[in-house]
């Protein structure tokens, strides 16, 4: 399954498996986010397509206020998953 | 020695739970495990999906099979009664575009061309088929 919270210091938090059936429940809580923030990736095991686009669109809306999201500990695949996407060009990844 | 696995779903992104559960049952009886695993869930959800979004079908059920034979794992689904359509369509972002003007969508059958080895689609009487497959690393 999929969660999506805000943890300490205002980092939100993903865990487990964000796909397609789950990229709404992702949508809904970055819609109040208008500030940058830290997204913290530790417990995400998994992301597609749909994940990915969530993210972008939440990237292009925060950028055009020159704001934007800084992605935290991926793992090796989302990091691959990420590259292959061409997302370490769009998004602050450490 | 081949191994396979066969199942139909309904024509539903909510059925992507049951779908994921499938394949990591086959994976775990196959002994698919990591970056494989990862990708082999990754295609059958991009191309199940992709079906679901884009084919204009009159069934209700897509079938999903999943093999591996020796070092070689892959999937086909079938989307039956669906019109012609044409899968090119599915991919339609350019991922060296730059962040403005990335589109939102269009990016699952890139991610499926990147992490299995091969991709085909055929349609076949009125059956759209899709296989993807790879060399377990």
């Amino acid at each position: 399954m999929f969660e999506i919270k805000c943890g300490e210091n205002g980092v939100v938090v993903l865990a487990g498996r964000l796909d397609a059936a789950q990229a709404e429940k992702a949508r809904d809580f970055f819609a109040s986010i208008d500030r940058s923030i830290v997204v913290d990736m530790k417990e995400l095991d998994y992301i597609s397509s749909a994940g990915l686009g969530v993210l972008l669109a939440v990237q292009k809306r925060l950028k055009a206020t020159e704001k934007g999201l800084t992605l935290i500990n991926l793992n090796q695949r989302i990091r691959n998953i990420f590259t292959v996407a061409g997302f370490d060009r769009i998004f602050e990844i450490d | 020695m081949d191994q396979r696995a066969d199942r139909e779903f309904g024509r539903s992104i909510g059925n992507l739970d049951e779908i994921f559960a499938f394949v990591e049952s086959f994976a775990a009886s196959t002994r698919i495990v990591g970056e494989d695993l990862f990708a082999l869930k990754l295609a059958t959800e991009e191309l199940f999906t992709n079906m679901v979004k884009y084919n204009s079908s009159e069934g209700d059920r897509i079938s999903i099979s999943l093999w591996r034979n020796g070092s070689m794992i892959g999937l086909e689904l079938r989307d039956y009664r669906v019109a012609p359509t044409d899968p090119d369509e599915w991919s339609s972002a350019d991922l060296s575009d730059p962040w403005h003007e990335r589109k939102i969508g269009g990016m699952g059958v890139h991610l499926v061309r990147r992490t299995m080895d091969e991709l085909e689609y055929t349609y076949e009487r009125g059956t759209m088929i899709v296989r993807a497959h790879k060399q377990v690393r």
